[in-house]
């Protein structure tokens, strides 16, 4: 008999729940290959400088093996972190999952297969993050070829704990969510809490692996590598992991690698488990959304029937589905929120001697000093830039549309009044988070009221610029063949695409504020003129080669 | 009025779904088009709405061509598409809003018109409920009266009726027939040949492409020679077509 699991991660992984980029054109291919080759080495070669670098001063305390905990620590960390985000729409928001509850097969074994196109993603993640690390101090100890060996074998077993975790934490907070009648609506908010907790657990165990001086010196002197294992205490089980690398020499290396491969393989089998027992009751019921049925009387109807301008109304229709479509919510408009909230967790979580208060103060001098207010305001709006460019919410404006998109070619609206409501959509979106961001950091530092006011008030410029050039990417190459709607956000290279123009940018306009020492007034001079400029170009493309590509999409 | 002079539409993957369609549907009739499946239905009624660009032909509503002035083509068209999945985070009340919001009513018009179809197709109980809690007719009423608000003189469905339980496809047939009794364009498609012969004062046959009859059902009758039923007329003619 075949396994049931195997089969269906297979039929998951075939139908684009995989690692699977869709591009159409050659070009965005070429594209994609340029961009890869360009930038891996690059990005590679600082990573491997930053290795070298924590290798060398560990070394001078003697505990090099540090930086194996350390790799693998970061590693969990991530995959824990982007596991909320993949469990919660993978396993509860895919339209796939329709599909295999009428079929006979169990809970753990929809879980099971899930878990596994999860961690084939993270395989990436952390094959970016360890193997350089774990080759770099293989050469630099000259380990033997059983290092290496031990070493992918551990690499194989590292996600399986935190995403064990993501997706327990999960799972528990969807059981409890799903028991209501306003299900949709609880779905987002409980994925909203789920990734709250997420950001709070990491960012309190952070503060948990803060060791004091005393452990420290005690540590140092009894014995190399052991500052390795108190590093560990986040994710106990690497512990093992390190233990199995640092002493792949004698047999307790084979030990601890046996003790974690094992623990590894005991908590998926408890994860499955607990799957059988509330995984199907936090799925069902997904669809279902609530319904009221009490009859509009006469008087009230009138009152419901309300007359807008056809943009405002097209915005209010994409607002409205960026909001009341979970995978839309938790990618483009919560990941928005995200940035500030992690921001002003890590100021109220962190220690409030020290670095803190040091940097507050910092920053509270450079906002005042007229020669360092420009350039303060130079990166605000640089991370402005940044953010708006990565929510995704214009770069997915026509993806999104999918297989609907007919519907926006006979609608009697021009295709530049629909290209200019949505990028009305994303500048909202982005503002709102540009609100959320600035107005609690100015009070926390004591930024001055004029200040903040210019900040708001030019933040409309990077916004609009990021989300232009968003748009022109995805009219340009969409993605409209999908059947789960995290497709169209996730796995959508127009986002990394745009992710990659807004870093440029904010580049950009850091270089040119810090470079020519701008102060204030000159500050404001000249970034919203570039950027003015910048966006009046990107405007008359989207309304020629974004009109023309829009009309010729066929969907 | 819609016309259609030599219109042709082959798909990158190379099948020719319009072939030089030439087609005149006037107003006051309802005609009908009928086809088997992937006979080129659905392709012809998307470039008559906007949805599709022919490769060559012209295409006109009311005689506004629709790639000269496409928006204005586009509002004298009510168009049904025939997947009622749409809108579907939407309430029913949100989706009529933006529907004329979009085709421009007045406020005071739609007012009206909304209570009035709302009420002939028994949905008033459902307006502030999302799409997604509708039935597949409960949608498939929603879409019409949301197309019927700008009162459209040109009205384009493509299989209307599937879906449709009696009473609602009784309710259908009729508006359809007022429709047309005020001057106006009706044109849909459909393979349920029964009701195409209750209510069509005139039919095209569309098969691989190509218009192979265009009429009214005795102008068939006397075209193939023969007093049959528009099921064994219909057979005939999409069979022989090789
Ligand atoms: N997007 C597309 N890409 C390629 N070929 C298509 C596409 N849409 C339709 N076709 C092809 O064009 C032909 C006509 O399809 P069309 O949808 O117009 O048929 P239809 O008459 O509406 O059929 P049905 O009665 O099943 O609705 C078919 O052969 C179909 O395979
Ligand atoms: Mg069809």
């Amino acid at each position: 008999m075949k396994n049931k699991t195997l089969v269906l991660t297979r039929a998951m992984l075939k139908n684009g729940g995989g690692l699977g980029f869709s591009l159409k054109s050659k070009w965005s291919w070429a594209l994609l290959v340029l961009l890869v080759v360009w930038s891996i080495p690059v990005v590679l070669y600082g990573y491997v400088q930053m290795i070298a670098f924590a290798y060398q001063s560990l070394a001078m305390i003697g505990q090099e093996g540090v930086l194996l905990s350390w790799g693998l620590v970061i590693s969990s960390f991530m995959v824990f972190f982007f596991g909320i985000f993949h469990v919660l729409s993978s396993f509860y928001f895919a339209n796939d999952i329709e599909h295999y509850l009428p079929m006979p097969i169990r809970p753990r074994q929809i879980v099971g297969a899930k878990f596994f196109v999860i961690v084939l993603y993270e395989y990436l993640l952390i094959a970016f993050v360890f193997l350089p690390i774990l080759i770099f101090f293989g050469i630099q100890q000259g380990c033997g070829v059983l290092y290496y060996v031990y070493g992918l074998i551990g690499l194989i077993f590292v996600p399986i704990l935190p995403l064990a975790l993501a997706t327990l934490l999960v799972m528990l907070i969807m059981r409890v969510t799903n028991l209501t009648r306003y299900r949709e609506l609880l779905k987002i908010i409980g994925g909203t809490v789920a990734i709250l907790l997420g950001i709070s657990i990491s960012l309190l165990m952070q503060r948990f692996a803060d060791v004091t001086p005393e452990q420290i010196s005690e540590l140092l002197l009894s014995g190399n590598h052991s500052l390795a294992i108190l590093q560990t205490r986040v994710f106990p089980t690497v512990k093992w992991a390190v233990q199995a690398l640092l002493n792949y020499e004698i047999a307790a290396g084979l030990t601890n690698l046996l003790v974690f491969a094992g623990l590894s393989g005991l908590l998926f089998a408890a994860l499955l488990f607990l799957a059988e027992l509330v995984y199907f009751k936090g799925v069902i019921g997904i669809s279902e959304s609530s319904s009221r049925r009490y009859a509009v009387r006469k008087g009230s109807l009138d009152r419901l029937v309300k007359k807008r301008s056809a943009i405002i109304s097209y915005l209010l229709l994409e607002i409205r589905l960026l909001i009341r479509t979970p995978v839309y919510f938790l990618n483009c408009v919560l990941s928005n929120f995200l940035w500030p909230l992690i921001l002003i967790f890590s100021f109220v979580v962190a220690p409030s001697d020290g670095d803190v208060s040091g940097l507050l103060g910092y920053a509270k001098g450079a906002i005042n000093d007229p020669g360092l207010a420009g350039i303060a305001l130079g990166i605000i709006l640089a991370v402005f830039a940044f953010m708006s460019g990565s929510n995704g919410v214009a770069a997915t404006a026509i993806s999104r549309e999918g297989q609907d998109l007919y519907i926006k070619h006979y609608l009697p609206i021009s295709y530049r009044d629909q290209i200019v409501a949505k990028l009305l959509s994303s500048v909202v979106v982005g503002y709102s988070g540009v609100v959320s961001l600035t107005v609690p950091l100015a009070v926390l530092f004591g930024v001055p009221l004029y200040f903040t006011v210019i900040t708001l008030a030019l933040a409309f410029l990077p916004l609009a610029l990021t989300s232009m050039s968003g748009l022109l990417l995805d009219l340009l190459n969409p993605k409209l063949e999908w059947d789960s709607e995290q497709k169209a956000v996730k796995q959508n290279l127009n986002v990394v695409f745009n992710i990659l123009f807004s870093t440029v940018l904010a580049g950009i306009m850091v270089a040119v504020t810090v470079k020519l020492r701008l102060n204030l007034a000159w500050t404001l001079v000249v970034l919203p003129l570039l950027l003015l400029a910048a966006c009046i170009g990107l405007y008359r493309l989207l309304v020629t080669y974004g009109v023309s590509s829009f009309r010729a999409l066929e969907g | 009025m819609i016309t259609m002079e030599h219109v042709n539409k082959t798909y990158s993957g190379g099948v020719r779904a319009a072939a030089d369609l030439c087609l005149t549907v006037p107003s006051g009739e309802i005609f009908g088009f009928l086809g088997p499946n992937g006979a080129g239905k659905t392709t012809a009624i998307k470039m008559i709405t906007g949805i599709l660009q022919p490769d060559s032909g012209v295409i006109k509503a009311n005689g506004i061509d629709i790639a000269k002035n496409p928006l204005e083509a586009k509002k004298q068209i009510g168009f049904v598409p025939d997947n009622p999945n749409m809108f579907l985070r939407l309430q029913g009340i949100e989706y009529l809003n933006f529907m004329a919001d979009i085709y421009d009513v007045p406020l005071d018009e739609r007012k009206e018109r909304i209570s009035e179809l709302c009420s002939r197709f028994e949905m008033e109980d459902v307006l502030r409920d999302s799409l997604q809690s509708y039935s597949h007719g409960m949608r498939q009423k929603i879409i019409l009266i949301g197309v019927l608000l700008h009162q459209p003189s040109v009205w384009v469905l493509d299989e209307p009726m599937t879906g449709l339980d009696p009473r609602s496809s009784f309710l259908l047939k009729t508006m359809m027939r007022e429709h047309v009794e005020n001057g106006r364009t009706l044109f849909f498609s459909t393979h349920v040949l029964d009701v195409a012969e209750k209510i069509c004062d005139r039919l095209a046959i569309i098969n691989k492409g190509r218009i192979l009859f265009t009429g009214t059902i005795d102008e068939m009758r006397e075209h193939l020679r023969k007093d049959a039923s528009l099921e064994s007329m219909f057979l005939e003619l999409t069979d022989n077509e090789e």
